[in-house]
This record gives structure tokens, C-alpha cells and sequence, in this order.
């Protein structure tokens, strides 16, 4: 049994054979063979090499006749790498010795390769490591033949493991069939976290390196609500996890019940509980569970679907989605956030390699420099608004200039749609994010020119902390309880009162309950969240009086570290609605 | 049986560096030949008739490689390189 440490960014609990995406297309059936087996086992490796090599050399022979003998060449080469007797013996020796099957033991060798290639620095030579992974691909594939099972047509339920998911790799899953989500590297905004949040299935993320720990089937346990990877568990450990999947579900069966009744505080203060979401569908998930509307709709999703820039129908299209399902309650559309780390292809020149990508070129700052794209955005944003409550909001706002900028880019925007004739709602709110400290610090200059306040706490701590929530050696440092994090959120709040303009919470901190008397008792009456947290935040805040709150908030406030706040929220919470804890329930 | 060494240094000329297509040829011409044939970039030194030791050569443009040979036939296959440094390599580039 093996137990790693990483980010739990989906909550929930599953367990699963595991399946290991990327270098596997499809499931490697068995691990080991029987030593009877072995000169049968490396015999089929020999024939299955020789028919990988006669493929290539088709190739090579076409591409040369067609294309011209530079790019035969690179065939040419893949063909020397198989046909190598040095790489040859080095499948069969693991075969041998370790009794690997023929598909683990060129897993290993081909993976040992890629990784050596990868790692030599140069960006054009590190690119061949995809042609290495093709080759493996090649291979496994002739080596299964019939017995393969396609990603796309799974039909047992796996817990998926991976370096990092990209978009091209999740798009053949079959998700019915995904129990969980690990990966390597990745943070709480990486793809996975998005992706798993939005399939509602347990995921953690930045594990480090343990692929070469596991092989494909490997029992594995992904423990979301506690960031945890159990690798092959004892069967002690798997009856516990059994338990709490169990509790899991009548607890959200329970809370799932009462999902229509308001949300507001025992004394009759309306707090607004709204969902985050990153694709139109989710919006169901939200009003399912009783949400007062979408706080936060990410759209990064529709520039990571393809290569090229979305165009405005593609982003008009996903906007009405939305504001058809969410039935007339308010929507916050967010404007391109992406990171530098996050890019398309098609942005990449603008972003500088080897720079600091989280104070570099991204969100609202990308947005500013490419208005094309970003008035592309603009538009379908103010078309989709004649059909229902939309409003936007920028993000990472740093200065009082690039708002005003990014306003009179919206100015330009209504112009032109005013020229073109079209259906458009010129009257719609627009507000920003807060997640940088320079904004929170200005909150009171803000105030005077926005129409309301997010706070994205996500980045906010990021900024404040100096830490990379990604970085397992740092990410104890991130910690939403920290003073300086709630002194910074007070300010905003303040700002926003003293101009009556409303601020909602967004970002993890918003899903963690300990923080929710918190957050009412600052005098934030908007709190937007993953969707699966919404009921247990109403159910917080169901049992909560205002004048509770504020005497939560008063005392935390006078605490100096973060883990002293955070017990003291936890204590609180504990007394505030003990029913939502049952005794082995981790706080 | 004559046992010869043969070095000789050579220049990459390739616009991107010795990769993936020159590498192949290399490789190519190296397998013809019954000698031992390394070829070192500083402190990294790789079997010539292996694609993944040349990759990891990480032999940019304007780097000095040092080529040796040994065996029978290692003066002609260090002939036939050199030759291929010197011009025979742009076969191989680009086209654009």
C-alpha cells in the first residue's frame, strides 16, 4: 500500500483499477506472465516489433515518394529506434527477469525514453518525445490487437491517472465510466480540477511523480475530500473508504431534499448562493440543487476546445445555453482568465517563455493586448443579455487604467454593435474580480467605477502569500484563513458598502464552510460556489444568525495566524450545525 | 586483423541543430559500417548508430562534435560523414 499526498480539488471518495492516460490509449489487460510463459510472451514481442517496422516502413517509403526524402527521413529514424537491437534486448530482458508482460515491458522502456527525450532542454528536440509516444502507441497496439480497449469505449469503470490531462485527452474518455481523477502535476484551477468538478467526481492533483509507482489495474483509491492516492490498499483501508462512500451519499440524498427552501440566515437575512461553472451544462447542476444563479461562469473552456479563436457565434451559442437554463436568474460571465500555462496554441507567441507565467501576460492583461479576441467576447456578451440577467466581470484587474481601458473597450464594442443593426442589451452590469492585492488596496477608488466587486480568493491568496498553491512544498503557506486574506476581503466589503454596490465570494474559499459565518459576518450576501458544495453552504447558513456571524467574524479577526483562525472557524462550525458532522466525518 | 581509430571533429551546420531527420541519416550511414562508431558533444558522448543517443547529444547549430571510429572499416565511415556535415546534410533540411 502507497500513500500520496496531493490537491484535493473534486470532493468525494471512489475506488477503482486504475488506468494510466496518455501513455496508455487504451487498458494494458495484465502486468505479468507466467514464467512458462516468457519465450512464448517474447516471441509475440518479435513479431509484433517486425510488424511495427514493416508499418513504418510503408510509411517511410510514401512519405518519401510523395513528400521528398526530408521527411521519409523522419520515419526513417522512428523505424532505427524500434528496429534498435540494443532497445530490443531491454523489452526483452524486463521480460525475462521480471516476468513484465510484452506490453508492460515496452511501456517501461518506451516510457524511460520519452522522458530522457523530454527532459533535454532543447524545445524542438524535446518534441520528438511525442514521436516516441506514437511508437509505443504502434506497438501496444499490434501487441493487443483485438484484446485492446478503446478510451472511448470502455466498459468497466476506471479511476483515471495521469501527468496532467489535456483537453484532446479527456474529450475520448467515456465519462460514465470515470470513478476519480490523479495526476501528477496540476493545481486547483489545472484542467482536471476544472473538468472533475464539473463530471462531479473526486480528483487530486499535484501528486509528484508516481506513475512509475503503478501499473495499468492497479487497485487505487482517490480520496478528494482529503487530497490523498491510496495505491494498491489493504483490504482494511478499502472498507473504511467503502463506509464513507456510503455516508457520502445519504448525506447528499438529505441535503439534496431541501434544496428548495430559501437561503437565508435563522434570522431572515437573505444570503444568495450562486454556483461557479465552466460549461453550459452545469448550470443544471446548480439550479438542481437550488442555487440563485451562476456567480461565476469561466469561459476559458471555449478557447481549450480547438486550436483556433472561437468565434462570436461559438461563444453566443454557449452563452444562451446558459442563460436558457439558468431561467432568468443572474449570470456573471468572466472574460478570458487563461494563464500563460494555459495558453492555445494560438495565443502562445504572446506569451514569453521561461517568464513567471502567474505575473505575466494573462487574464484581462491577454485580453487588453489582443482586442480582437477580446471584442469578440464583448460582443457576444452583450447579444446573449437581451434574453435574460447577464453580467460581466474582468478579470485580475491590477490597476484603475487597465479597467478603464477594458471599459472603453466595451464602449467601442456597443458602437460597432449599434452599427451592425443587431439584437444586443447595452445596459448590463460590469463589474471585476478582486484577486490581486493592489485592487483590494484601491477597493475604495474601484468603488466609484464598478458595479460590483468578485472576490476570487483562489488568486488573491496566490498574490498575497506569494505562493503557488500548485507547489507541494509551499502550498501549506495557502491558506484562505490567513489575517492578511481577511483584512483584505474586510476592505473590499467596506468599499463596496459605503457605495452600495454588491461583492460576491467566489473561489474555493466560498465552498469551505468553516469560512461561510465568516464571510456573512464581513457582510458578503453573495457567495458563489462549486456546485456540489451549494447545499451544504444553504445549510450553513440556514443555521446562522447575522448577529452570530458578526461575533465569529469580530473575534477571528483578532487572531494573528492563519491555523489559530482555522480552528477557531472549525470550532464554530462544529457548534453552529453539528448534524452536518457525524463522528468520523473529517471536518 | 588491423585494429584503427579514427577522429576528426566536424561542425553542425543544420539549421535546427543535429535533429530527428539528420540523426536518421547518420544513423543510417553508421549501421552500413562494422566499426564502432561514438560521437561526443562535450561531456556527452552517445553510440552513433542510436536514434536516442544522438537526441540526447543535444547538438545545437555551431556545436563541435567529436566523431571516432574504431574498426576495419573506420576511416571510410569517418569519410563518410564528415562528407555529410560538410554538405550532405541539407538534403535532409527543410524545404521552406
Amino acid at each position: 500500500m502507497l500513500v500520496k499526498r496531493g490537491i484535493a480539488v473534486s470532493p468525494g471518495v471512489n475506488f477503482g483499477p486504475a488506468l494510466i492516460l496518455g501513455t496508455e490509449d487504451f487498458r494494458i489487460p495484465r502486468q505479468f506472465v507466467s514464467v512458462n510463459a516468457i519465450e512464448t510472451e517474447i516471441a509475440r514481442l518479435r513479431s509484433s516489433l517486425d510488424a511495427v517496422c514493416e508499418e513504418i516502413a510503408v510509411n517511410e517509403r510514401l512519405a518519401s515518394d510523395k513528400l521528398g526524402v526530408q521527411y521519409g527521413a523522419i520515419f526513417a529514424a522512428h523505424l532505427q529506434m524500434v528496429s534498435s537491437p540494443r532497445h530490443r534486448d531491454e523489452i526483452e530482458t524486463l521480460i525475462r527477469e521480471k516476468c513484465y508482460s510484452p506490453e508492460h515491458a515496452s511501456c517501461r522502456v518506451f516510457r524511460r525514453y520519452t522522458k530522457l527525450v523530454q527532459h533535454l532542454g532543447d524545445n524542438y528536440l524535446a518534441e520528438r518525445a511525442s514521436d516516441i509516444i506514437d511508437l509505443e502507441k504502434r506497438l501496444l497496439k499490434q501487441l493487443l490487437g483485438e484484446k485492446r480497449e478503446e478510451l472511448s469505449n470502455l466498459t468497466t469503470p476506471i479511476i483515471v491517472l495521469a501527468n496532467n490531462l489535456t483537453p484532446s485527452e479527456t474529450a475520448s474518455l467515456a465519462k460514465d465510466f470515470v470513478l476519480g481523477f490523479a495526476t501528477e502535476v496540476g493545481g486547483r484551477t489545472s484542467h482536471t480540477a476544472i473538468l472533475a468538478g464539473a463530471l462531479e467526481i473526486p480528483a487530486v492533483v499535484g501528486l509528484g511523480e508516481f506513475l512509475s509507482d503503478i501499473s495499468g489495474g492497479d487497485m487505487v483509491i482517490v480520496d478528494g475530500n482529503n487530497g490523498e492516492v491510496i495505491i494498491d490498499p489493504d483490504e482494511e483501508t478499502l472498507e473504511k473508504y467503502r463506509d464513507t462512500g456510503e455516508r457520502q451519499r445519504s448525506m447528499a440524498a438529505r441535503l439534496a431534499s431541501r434544496r428548495k427552501i430559501r437561503s437565508e440566515t435563522k434570522d431572515g437575512t437573505r444570503i444568495h448562493v450562486m454556483g461557479n461553472i465552466e460549461f453550459p451544462d452545469e448550470v443544471e447542476h446548480c439550479t438542481e440543487r437550488g442555487a440563485d444563479g451562476i456567480g461565476l461562469y469561466r469561459t476559458e473552456f471555449l478557447y481549450l476546445q480547438s486550436d483556433t479563436e472561437p468565434t462570436e457565434q461559438v461563444h453566443y451559442d454557449a452563452y444562451c445555453r446558459v442563460v436558457k437554463a439558468a431561467q432568468n436568474r443572474p449570470i456573471i460571465i468572466r472574460t478570458l482568465d487563461l494563464g500563460a500555462d494555459k495558453i492555445p496554441r494560438a495565443y502562445r507567441y504572446l506569451a514569453k517563455e521561461g517568464m513567471n507565467p502567474a505575473l505575466g501576460l494573462r487574464s484581462v492583461r491577454l485580453s487588453l493586448r489582443d482586442l480582437p479576441l477580446f471584442k469578440t467576447q464583448l460582443r457576444a456578451i452583450f447579444r446573449a443579455a437581451v434574453h435574460g440577467d447577464v453580467r460581466i466581470m474582468f478579470p485580475l484587474i491590477s490597476t484603475l487604467l487597465e479597467w478603464r481601458q477594458a471599459k472603453m473597450i466595451v464602449g467601442d464594442v456597443l458602437e460597432d454593435l449599434e452599427e451592425r443593426g443587431v439584437d444586443f442589451n447595452p445596459d448590463i452590469p460590469i463589474g471585476m474580480m478582486v484577486e490581486v492585492p493592489a485592487a483590494a488596496l484601491l477597493a475604495n477608488e474601484f468603488a466609484e467605477e464598478v458595479d460590483f466587486f468578485s472576490i476570487g480568493t483562489n488568486d488573491l491568496i496566490q498574490y498575497t502569500l506569494a505562493v503557488d498553491r500548485s507547489d507541494p512544498a509551499v502550498s501549506t503557506l495557502y491558506n484562505s484563513s490567513d489575517p492578511s486574506i481577511l483584512r483584505l476581503i474586510k476592505m473590499v466589503v467596506q468599499a463596496a458598502d459605503k457605495k452600495n454596490i454588491p461583492v460576491t465570494v467566489c473561489g474555493q474559499m466560498s465552498a469551505d464552510l468553516k469560512s461561510i459565518p465568516l464571510l456573512v459576518g464581513m457582510g458578503i450576501r453573495q457567495i458563489s460556489a462549486t456546485p456540489l458544495a451549494i447545499p451544504e453552504v444553504k445549510e450553513v447558513i440556514r443555521h446562522l444568525t447575522i448577529a452570530r456571524a458578526e461575533e465569529i467574524t469580530a473575534h477571528a479577526m483578532t487572531i494573528d495566524v492563519a491555523r489559530d483562525v482555522d480552528s477557531y472557524l472549525r470550532g464554530e462550525l462544529y457548534k453552529i450545525c453539528p448534524d452536518l458532522f457525524d463522528e468520523e466525518m473529517p471536518l | 586483423m588491423q585494429e584503427s581509430v579514427c577522429r576528426q571533429l566536424v561542425t553542425v551546420k543544420m539549421k535546427q541543430g543535429l535533429h530527428l531527420r539528420p540523426i536518421s541519416e547518420i544513423v543510417r550511414i553508421a549501421r552500413l559500417y562494422e566499426c564502432d562508431f561514438k560521437i561526443t558533444n562535450g561531456d556527452r558522448s552517445g553510440d552513433a548508430k542510436e536514434v536516442y543517443d544522438l537526441l540526447e547529444l543535444k547538438a545545437l547549430p555551431k556545436t563541435e562534435l567529436v566523431l571516432e571510429a574504431n574498426g576495419d572499416d573506420a576511416s571510410k565511415l569517418i569519410e563518410e560523414i564528415v562528407q555529410f556535415f560538410e554538405s550532405g546534410y541539407k538534403k535532409f533540411e527543410e524545404v521552406d
